[in-house]
């Protein structure tokens, strides 16, 4: 089995503008060679226009048809593009408490959302409404851990979607939170929470062995980091996992300039990556697949994990 | 044999090629930020705009209204701050007003209920408390002893304090927790009523000892709570920490 281990390169980090430098000329040296551009959020919450504009930390910062712009103008130059999303689409702004997500899900499938994961404020609503505007939505929601037999919400999610593109396999996956003592009881009812642990690793393995998939993703809402032994978070989950190649997380708000790599059972690194919330911040990564030959790279300032 | 061509065709077409190896990712990340205005928009952003626009008309008709004027930020943080003790105070007042014969020790909510991390000075319009408090969060009473009470607010403390109103004062010191209701210690076998949202009074923020206790539900959000009692405020807003109110050392 050859050993997945990832090159991580040191890209210079947003300044808010697209088209950087490099990028036009790395599609063009990397020709013949598989490409694949994931974007993500997370957290969004119900930010469909920018922050006020009131002297506050974030005042005139995000917004949906910002964050549009920067998705079309990817797409302008890339034909390989996974958008995804991991959770807590709701729930934050008066658009959420008049109109129900629906606004949300109607602009993120506009905007081409690929999958999402379902996180513990997209059960605000409840689920029956979770139910209704996910008719509003081109994507699916994606859970292996939550269990909605005998929900509102039976039969409407997944626990991971296959997409190829342009040759390559990529399998997405969704992990949700534990919902007990965070999410009113009578929001989820007889949702049951199902070890992520154990769901992730299994998700992965069937994706990876047996859809034989050339990238596993997870989407994750379960929190970066806790201080807390007892609370499962995204490097926990990665350093148990076996077959999870990335973990896009969410729930934490946690803005990381860079992935953090956590070496998984077979000491391969996991890459796991989170924007902070709001969607203040559009995550991107650039996949190629040189090949198991030799190594080449683009920028040449890599970083040899 | 024709079957073999089958069996060929179909492998062909359901693994054309062997796994990719050796991924190689390029991370990054933008912000998103008013800047990316100066690029040119397609047709699918104007679309997001028209999509966005008769929501946006019902929204700005409601959210708009002024309610009072905010003279220095509104800041959250913990364990004690200006937006905490300014909401919590506000909720005990409107929980007092609610229920007149009733004696209310102090008003709680958990800092994670408190969306934003601050209001800025200027003025003070209806949008920003529904940010503040988006949550369906409804106001309830609880009655506790005084022995149960400590245990909540250890709580409280332990996760590095809540928004309080002035009723409360805890002072945490190596040698143990000093808990003041409304200016006397807490004593273990009294009867205290405390406002709280019901998020919390079901046990949310990992408040499982207040799971099964009574409780008084007013059946009233707490952000309309809110609007309505900073809509009766005349001054203009400047609230000041003195730090009496979560002392954890």
């Amino acid at each position: 089995m050859p050993t997945r281990r990832f090159f991580l390169k040191k890209a210079a980090v947003g300044g808010g503008l697209l088209m950087l430098p490099g990028l036009a000329s790395a599609s063009s040296l990397m020709k013949g060679v598989p490409r694949l551009t994931i974007l993500h959020t997370n957290d969004w919450h119900s930010r469909i226009e920018p922050f006020p504009d009131d002297g506050g930390r974030n005042a005139n910062q995000g917004g949906a048809v910002r964050r549009m712009r920067l998705i079309s103008e990817i797409r302008a130059t890339e034909s390989n593009v996974l958008l995804l999303d991991s959770g807590d689409i709701f729930q934050g702004t008066p658009y959420f408490n008049f109109f129900a997500g629906e606004l949300e899900m109607k602009l993120m499938s506009q905007m081409g959302y690929d999958a999402a994961t379902i996180g513990n404020h997209d059960f605000d609503g409840g689920m029956e409404n979770l139910a209704t505007q996910m008719n509003h939505a081109s994507f699916p929601m994606l859970s292996a851990n939550y269990d909605f037999t005998g929900t509102p919400l039976a039969g409407m999610t997944e626990p991971y979607k296959i997409f190829r593109k342009e040759g390559i396999k990529v399998g997405v996956f969704g992990l949700g939170i534990k919902l007990s003592g965070l999410v009113p009881d009578e929001l989820f009812g007889k949702t049951q929470y199902l070890d992520p642990l154990a769901r992730g690793n299994e998700t992965a393995r069937i994706l990876r062995h047996k859809e034989k998939c050339d990238l596993v993703i997870c989407l994750s809402h379960l929190g970066y980091k806790y201080r807390n032994d007892d609370e499962v978070d995204d490097i926990d989950l990665a350093s148990s996992s076996n077959d999870i190649d990335i973990i896009l997380g969410g729930h934490t708000h946690t803005f990381l300039n860079e992935p953090t790599l956590v070496n998984n059972q077979q000491g391969d690194p996991v890459i796991v990556n989170q924007v902070g919330f709001a969607g203040l911040r559009l995550g991107r990564m650039d996949i190629t697949f040189p090949g198991d030959s030799k190594r080449r790279c683009v920028a040449c300032n890599n970083l040899r994990v | 044999m024709r079957n073999l061509i089958y069996l060929l065709l179909a492998l062909t077409a359901f693994s054309c090629r062997g796994p990719l190896y050796s991924p190689t990712v390029q991370p990054r990340y933008y912000k998103v930020t008013d800047k990316i205005e100066a690029n040119e928009a397609g047709p699918q952003v104007q679309n997001m705009v028209e999509t966005i626009a008769p929501y946006k008309a019902q929204l700005d008709a409601k959210m708009n209204r002024v309610l009072a004027t905010v003279e220095t930020p509104l800041v959250k943080g913990a364990p004690e701050s200006t937006l905490g003790n300014w909401s919590a105070d506000l909720l005990a007042a409107a929980a007092s007003a609610n229920y007149p014969n009733t004696n209310i020790a102090f008003a709680t909510m958990n800092q994670g209920g408190i969306r934003v991390s601050g209001i800025g000075a200027g003025p003070l319009i209806v949008s920003e408390i529904y940010e503040l408090m988006p949550f369906d969060n409804t106001l309830v009473l609880m009655e506790l002893s005084g022995k149960e009470l400590r245990e909540f607010i250890s709580h409280i403390v332990n996760s590095g304090g809540w928004p309080v109103s002035s009723g409360l004062a805890v002072h945490r010191k190596a040698s143990g927790l000093t808990i003041r209701i409304q200016g006397r210690p807490l004593a273990d076998e009294e009867r205290y009523t405390i406002a709280l949202p019901d998020y919390v009074a079901g046990g949310g923020s990992n408040s499982t000892m207040l799971k099964d206790k009574e409780r008084t539900d007013s059946g009233l959000l707490i952000r309309d709570l809110l609007i309505e009692y900073a809509g009766k405020i005349s001054e203009p807003i400047n609230v000041v920490v003195e730090g009496r109110r979560m002392r954890l050392e």
